[in-house]
């Protein structure tokens, strides 16, 4: 018989470590260093090629007012919905 | 965090000789934001956080700054997360610890997408008690789980949720146990529970027969013709079964689909014809 004791989750620690975190009015800063930019309609795209916007992780386009995080593995990009920040939880330290 | 890269910002950023000299630094995130009259760098030693203030930074040294930031994502893998973000992670996982045994309790019998909402209605539940308003929360769950994810939020705010442990530890150690009941019973729980009752453990037996009878009346005048009745704990499923048995003989206007006891949680479905309105309020009268 599985005990429940088997499946227990160890907590995660209280602080995020290994991470950058930045202030909203810094995000383009960080968008531009990452080489993205934001278009007349708020989403962010590529700043070589403002055309083509970016996916996040749920297959949509990202507004920058939307952005969680930015993850590398290509780019993986992360919306600030409840669900979204959970999954990022899930991967960070 | 990788100290080369640390080093590299430090020495670009010139910042205090003390900081820049200390090999022992501890440092466990970088945070950029813009702080006027704030220095361009500083270092808390008790979170390890180093601080990076663009406001007070020259061109030169903001040209510096995003290089290196952008050295960092692309070559050594650091994740950039926007600060409000970051602190709602860590208000989540606050929640999820207090909250540890539910979810180690439901994640071996639940789909990924059900703990998941599981842990958001945890979450959104701890936020409507410290009085916020969670309605966009409430939103996010629909979109993202559909109509399984706003009933698991509202049986998570009832706090159906909290008993759950108690409950598979006694189905566990019920003779003939089988994993798959729990997963069909919790599936039912959540696919259900807007045409469920959850007996409570103070009602009595003329309560607990008066609450489903009116949840029947209900159900049945907005064109719903079935209800689930859930109940934990010994007296609560011998009083479900005493009420049930009761309403079945007197009302042949209601059936029972399925009866499903787990441990000491029992479920009965049952189905009622549109003319139990009026032979329920008969028999309330007399």
């Amino acid at each position: 018989m599985r005990s429940n004791k088997a499946c227990t989750t160890p907590p995660k620690p209280p602080m995020l470590k290994n991470v950058v975190t930045f202030d909203r009015d810094t995000r383009d800063f960080v968008l531009d260093s990452l080489d993205k930019a934001v278009d007349d309609d708020g989403y962010i795209v590529e700043k070589k090629d403002k055309t083509k916007r970016v996916l996040g992780r749920d297959g949509e386009f990202v507004k920058a007012r939307d952005l969680a995080a930015v993850k590398k593995g290509s780019f993986v990009f992360f919306k600030s919905d409840l669900p979204s920040l959970i999954s990022l939880s899930d991967i960070l330290e | 965090m990788g100290p080369l890269w640390f080093k590299k910002l430090l020495e670009t950023l010139k910042p205090e000789v003390s900081l820049l000299k200390s090999d022992k630094i501890e440092i466990n995130n970088v945070h950029v934001g813009r702080e006027p009259a704030a220095p361009t760098i500083t270092h808390n030693p008790a979170t390890g956080e180093l601080k990076i203030n663009l406001s007070g930074m020259t061109p030169e040294q903001i040209k510096a700054t995003a290089e290196i930031l952008k050295d960092g994502f692309f070559n050594r893998g650091q994740t950039f997360v926007e600060k409000t973000s970051s602190d709602t992670i860590l208000e989540v996982r606050k929640v999820e610890a207090k909250n540890q045994e539910i979810l180690d309790a439901l994640k071996p019998f639940v789909s990924a997408d059900d703990h998941m909402a599981v842990r958001a209605a945890l979450f959104l539940r701890d936020e409507y008690q410290a009085g916020k308003n969670v309605n966009k929360l409430k939103h996010q769950m629909v979109t993202r789980f559909g109509k399984r994810g706003a009933n698991i939020a509202n049986l998570c705010s009832a706090g159906y949720l909290d008993g759950v442990p108690d409950q598979i530890e006694k189905a566990r150690q019920s003779p003939g146990f089988a994993e798959e009941r729990l997963r069909k019973w919790f599936d039912l729980f959540v696919a259900e529970s807007a045409f469920a009752v959850f007996v409570k453990a103070e009602d009595n037996e003329t309560a607990t027969r008066k609450f489903i009878v009116e949840k029947i009346t209900t159900n049945a005048s907005y064109g719903i013709h079935r209800l689930v009745i859930h109940g934990i704990g010994k007296d609560n499923l011998n009083k479900i079964r005493k009420v049930v048995d009761e309403l079945l003989a007197t009302h042949p206007q209601i059936q029972k689909q399925t009866e499903d006891q787990i441990g000491e949680a029992i479920s009965i479905q049952i189905t009622f014809t549109p003319d139990v309105i009026e032979k329920l309020s008969g028999s309330q009268k007399k």
